[in-house]
């Protein structure tokens, strides 16, 4: 047996209220979901400021009186009992609440009626308050018993009359007793009694009139309204359009969207032309009719409206506002993009690159390799700007975890401030995100970091790379306890190939140690070195350092040092030791001429050398540089491939902190891909050594290409380590060499 | 003879000055800073230090394995990864070197070296590294790349930076000025010494010197037989303090920093340090020796002691105990010895005209030169190996290289005109100054 409906519709009501509909749908999908439990309280309504609303214990308990009522009319008495009572409280109702009302006396008649309560008079009460809920109720005659609905019948004709209402113009909007008519039907049911009318239209006066209805009866009522001003209606491509007529806002154009739907005008499609904008009261002459809206430029023009008439002025389309962005230096190849979207910059061979923007604000974006540059623009109509496009390595600040909010704000704007005076590095300020957070980065897993287990910290890495384009990412972390004074700075190098993380720990509100966190990222790199070329040692059988050994072409060969010499003064400063000379050099810059006074046996001289530069590379233990810091400045600057320091130390350095992390394979890797010099003492030779260190350490590494490598660093006398006066690499092949042959022996007795 | 209260008095007196101007001997605890934190989960690095000092306390009582074994330890236990700014990881790598180095593994003792130079963080054991490296360099003549690699000590210390050690910085300094003086000048054509003079003592009177000895850094100990009397001269050529001395042995400069002084009947006296007495196993039995004329210590604590009844060299071990003879018997007459800086021992043979060289631990003997020398006195080695033999009827030193070699005759008449006319006894200081007594002349000369 199909469940009895025993609502139902008058046609001659018209449609109900979209949204109205959409409760309704809201309200069964929940009912039909809950389990039938009867709540022992219930109330009605819940309460907002100007509303109110069913509660849900009230949806559940009608749920579950409409599953009794289809097993048990007589047991679903006592819930709509109860549903009426509690609603018939409420002094008022929206549609919802009237609605379950009057379904629920419905139910209650219609079960009470079976069951054999069938009072006369109480069910006559009952229709009638049904009918006065809504006077177009009609019972469904297939499943109402047919007395019940002749009852109905009988009660209606007694309560209902009908009302046939025109109008003129026939647009004219027309609401009784305060509800809008839309359509207007043919014949209006309504209680008996006094309805009052109303009738609007634009450019018309207002028309209201009250009208008797006697029960079963139709009243006629004949509306005619009188013309009072002109109209004028408008739509706009786009919407979101402010309307000035006579430079006095009239209205603003909406989108051309389905009531239901919510649209902000900002939204909506550019090119989509909004609904009609009536626009009434004006008197009939000429009017300055004026088109606002931010990004567009102003619509301005004269209308003639003569006679106290409609007019329409169509749809008017507002023309952009832009101005011009000049992007001098954009390197050939650089990605842009302009407000999350790749844009292709015009403009002729020989002049600046240059894009059109649209008057307001916008986020300029480009990315060349590594190295990117972000800038926030605000466009006037016409302007051109001028933006020097200052590419530097990516550095993200991604945020601040730990403490509370209020702690995290306050760091957070103090590392983006210390950050953003870097030189070397853009600052990507994307802390306000919430990429930390997202990926799991906390305490704990940072504890974990700081013991060395970073298998949870490589996951939550890769996640936020895929999020945050930069070369290097920096993160704040706050302590938990209220007496910490001091914050950690972890960096990391995007790619994953340094291990670790590096942590610093800076006191709170100290601008000078944020200050020297940002210098050291900006002498990432350890720039060219002043080069003299002679070996000399402190010997206490002379007034200064003796000379044991020259360069070959080298400063202090070119100049005429000989071994043997002692150096007695530097610049006129006296030289008592090496390290009385290099304090001599070190205030020099490279091409520096330097005057030497020395001995050569019982005779006194001078000279000028004239001093050189070279590379220089970190050793392997110098930990004064974060190795995610060296890592991430050398693989850019490799990718530039423009800058001071020449590409072979930039791969020698990151090849040096791929050793420090342990990364022997790629270590071994990235050194065969270098093109040394062969001619300077710091060249290939300190590439072959560091080769042979990478192929010795690697696990299975090749004991034959370490040998080699080892044999070609020892073969020249005069290489030298890390810098062109560095330490003899000779030397240290040698040792190498014997380690080689013991590692050998040893992979020989495991694996005979 | 007893040691009267007297004395026993100006001993105590002597010991007290020289362990106020002793300089502060190169050690682990010397070099101990503070320690990082351990993290979280990760072992104190105080449980390192704990087992470098005792693999320290093993190594001089001379339990090299145990050593090993401790040292192998904080090695697996405190990898770089995990403590990468623990610096006792690289002091158990340089003793690993060191150890290698007296096994004669002079490879191995090489990569050890380098090893802590290029992988362990910078400290005074990264000096004490390139000091080993120079020393492994300087054994296969690459004595340029010896001595930038002691010149960065030199420096390293001068400019303060985190390698600095100054003891071994001054260590490094002297063999810096070795090299000058034996490698460069004679490559400029230049002799190693161009002067001599008589050495001038504020607080001394000499009457018959007969023996001296000298430390690197150039303190003097002077044994006079006219009054008699043993002195301690500073290197600013102040008598510190001078006391009693009426056997007839000769002094020594031990390398762990202190003056010894053999006696006939208390052994072996170190000033500032303590009297050890020596037995000797003769027919069985344990007897003292009585007639000690010379002796030597080297680095693992082995003590080399000359005993003149009958003349030979006797091995006693750290502890004092009686290891056996060294050199002996009537072809050989053992009148004097001296240990190098590598702790090899060089024995001087009167009847067989020769100096014999013994490896690490006595072993390994062979015969680096033999001379016609008329009397062969007394014998000294510098930091390079080079030996100086005073041959007393010529009045003469002659100076030889490590493989035997003659590099230099000094007497009867030396660089700057001076004559030895009754030298007793040769020393030779740090730097390759020469000291000789002369007898007749009631006067040290030094030869520069």
């Amino acid at each position: 047996m199909s469940p009895m409906i025993p609502t139902g519709t008058n046609p001659s009501r018209g449609r109900r209220s979209t949204v109205l509909r959409w409760s309704m749908v809201a309200l069964l999908a929940s009912i039909a979901a809950l389990p039938p439990v009867l709540a022992p309280t219930v109330s009605a309504v819940t309460s907002e400021p100007g509303q109110r609303f069913v509660s849900e214990s009230l949806r559940v308990l009608f749920a579950r009186a409409e599953t009794v009522y289809r097993s048990s009319r007589e047991d679903s008495i006592e819930f709509f009992d109860r549903i009426v009572e509690t609603l018939e409280r409420e002094s008022s109702l929206d549609d919802e609440g009237q609605l379950l009302l009057r379904r629920s006396l419905v139910y209650r008649t219609v079960a009470r009626w079976e069951s054999g309560e069938r009072d006369s008079r109480e069910t006559d009460a009952q229709l009638d308050r049904i009918i006065d809920l809504d006077p177009t109720f009609e019972f469904n005659n297939d499943t109402t018993p047919a007395r019940l609905a002749d009852r109905m019948e009988v009660r209606r004709e007694r309560k209902v009359g009908f009302l046939r209402i025109s109008v003129l113009p026939a647009d004219a909007e027309v609401e009784i007793d305060g509800r809008v008519l839309e359509p207007i039907p043919d014949l209006l049911s309504v209680l008996a009694g006094d309805h009052v009318i109303v009738a609007e239209r634009s450019g018309h006066a207002s028309l209201r009139v009250e009208a008797e209805v006697t029960a079963n009866r139709v009243e006629a009522v004949g509306l005619v309204l009188e013309r009072s001003s002109t109209a004028v209606q408008i739509a706009t491509i786009p919407a979101g359009v402010t309307v000035l007529i006579d430079g006095q806002p009239v209205g603003e154009t909406r989108p051309a969207t389905p009531d239901w739907r919510l649209v902000d005008t900002a939204d909506s499609a550019a090119g989509a032309a909004s609904a009609p904008l009536r626009i009434d009261g004006l008197l009939p002459g000429s009017h300055e009719v004026e088109l606002r809206r931010d990004g567009y430029r102003t619509y301005r023009s004269r209308a003639d409206f003569p006679d106290l008439a409609d007019y329409s002025l169509g749809v008017v389309s507002l023309a952009r506002s832009e101005g011009l962005v000049v992007l001098r230096g954009l390197p050939e190849g650089a990605r842009l993009v302009i407000d999350g979207e790749q844009v292709q910059p015009q403009g002729a061979a020989g002049t600046p690159p240059r894009v059109t923007l649209s008057v307001g604000d916008h986020q300029i974006v480009v990315s060349h390799n590594s190295d990117v540059f972000e800038r926030d623009v605000s466009i006037g109509e016409g302007d051109t700007l001028t933006i020097d496009i200052d590419l530097r390595a990516g550095l993200a600040f991604i945020g601040v975890v730990g403490g509370d909010e209020i702690g995290r704000d306050s760091v957070r704007g103090e590392i983006a401030r210390g950050l953003s005076a870097s030189e070397e590095w853009f600052l990507l300020d994307r802390s306000a995100g919430r990429a930390l957070r997202q990926v799991g980065v906390d305490a704990d897993m940072l504890g974990s970091v700081r013991r060395g287990n970073t298998r949870q910290w490589r996951g939550a890495r890769e996640r936020i790379e895929a999020q945050v384009s930069a070369a290097l990412l920096v993160f704040a972390e706050l302590s938990d306890e209220r007496s910490s004074s001091s914050y950690t700075l972890w960096t990391w190098a995007a790619g994953g190939a340094v291990g670790s993380p590096s942590a610093k720990v800076l006191p709170f509100d100290d601008r000078d140690a944020l200050r020297s966190f940002v210098a050291d990222l900006d002498r990432a790199l350890p720039g060219p070195l002043i080069w003299l070329g002679a070996r000399m040692i402190d010997s206490e059988l002379g007034a200064g350092p003796i000379v044991v050994d020259v360069a070959p072409n080298g400063p202090a060969e070119r100049a005429g040092l000989e071994v043997g010499d002692e150096i007695l003064t530097v610049d006129s400063a006296r030289t008592a030791t090496v390290a009385a000379v290099l304090d001599a050099l070190d205030g020099h810059d490279a091409f520096s001429a330097l005057r030497f006074e020395y001995r050569r046996g019982e005779d006194r001289g001078s000279l000028t050398v004239s001093l050189r530069s070279g590379p220089q590379v970190a050793p392997l233990t110098d930990r004064s540089r974060a190795e995610a810091v060296v890592w991430a400045a050398a693989r850019t600057a490799d990718e530039r491939d423009a800058g001071i320091v020449p590409r072979w130390i930039l791969r020698m350095t990151m090849a040096g902190v791929l050793m420090r992390a342990g990364s022997w394979g790629e270590a071994a890797s990235v050194l065969q891909s270098i093109d040394a010099p062969q001619d300077a003492p710091f060249g290939n030779a300190a590439v072959d050594y560091w080769l042979g260190l990478a192929l010795l350490a690697a696990e299975g590494g090749d004991l034959d290409a370490a040998r080699s490598a080892f044999q070609r660093a020892a073969a020249n006398p005069h290489a030298t380590l890390f810098h062109n006066d560095g330490p003899l690499v000779a030397p240290r092949a040698r040792a190498r060499l014997a380690q080689v042959d013991r590692v050998q022996l040893q992979r020989e007795q495991q694996d005979p | 003879m007893r040691v009267g209260l007297r004395r026993r008095a100006i001993l105590c007196a002597a010991l007290v000055s020289i362990a106020a101007m002793k300089p502060v001997p190169p050690g682990p605890l010397a070099l101990r800073g503070p320690a990082p934190a351990p993290q979280s989960g990760q072992r104190d690095g105080a449980e390192a230090e704990a087992l470098f000092v005792e693999a320290e306390d093993l190594l001089r009582a001379g339990d090299a394995a145990a050593a090993l074994e401790r040292l192998d330890r904080i090695l697996a236990d405190f990898p770089a990864t995990a403590y990468p700014d623990l610096e006792w990881r690289a002091a158990a790598r340089l003793r690993r070197g060191d150890l290698h180095w007296r096994s004669a593994e002079h490879s191995l003792a090489v990569v050890a070296y380098v090893v802590v130079i290029e992988e362990e963080p910078p400290s005074a054991w990264t000096s004490r590294a390139r000091f080993g490296l120079a020393r492994a360099l300087l054994a296969d003549e690459h004595w340029q790349a010896a001595a930038d690699s002691l010149q960065r000590v030199v420096t390293a210390a001068a400019r303060h930076t985190a390698e600095s050690d100054p003891n071994i910085a001054a260590d490094a300094l002297r063999l810096l000025t070795l090299l000058h003086r034996f490698r460069l000048r004679p490559r400029l054509a230049e002799a190693p010494w161009t002067s001599s003079r008589r050495l001038a003592v504020s607080g001394l009177d000499l009457e018959e010197p007969v023996h001296i000895a000298a430390s690197g850094d150039g303190q003097l100990l002077v044994i006079d037989e006219g009054v008699p009397f043993v002195a301690l001269v500073d290197v600013e050529r102040n008598a510190v303090s001078r006391l009693r001395y009426d056997d007839h042995g000769r002094p020594w400069w031990g390398i762990d920093g202190l003056p010894y002084l053999p006696t006939q009947k208390a052994g072996v006296i170190a000033l500032g340090g303590p009297r050890v007495g020596f037995l000797q196993i003769q027919n069985g039995r344990a007897v003292p020796l009585k007639a000690l004329l010379a002796g030597a210590r080297e680095a693992s604590g082995l003590w080399y002691l000359l005993d003149n009844d009958p003349e030979r060299v006797l091995r006693f071990g750290p502890d004092g105990s009686f290891q056996g003879v060294v050199v002996g018997g009537r072809d050989r007459q053992p009148v004097d010895l001296a240990v190098d800086a590598t702790s090899r021992l060089y024995v001087l043979d009167r009847r067989a005209n020769a100096v014999l060289r013994f490896g690490v631990g006595g072993g390994d003997r062979a015969v680096v030169t033999t001379r016609p020398w008329r009397r062969a006195e007394a014998l000294d080695v510098d930091g390079l190996g080079n030996m100086y033999v005073l041959d007393r009827d010529t009045r003469s030193i002659e100076v030889m290289g490590p493989d035997g070699q003659t590099l230099a005759r000094l007497g009867p008449f030396l660089p700057g005109g001076l004559e030895l006319r009754g030298p007793r006894d040769v020393a030779v200081d740090g730097r390759g100054r020469v000291y000789v007594v002369d007898r007749s002349s009631s006067s040290v000369v030094v030869i520069e």
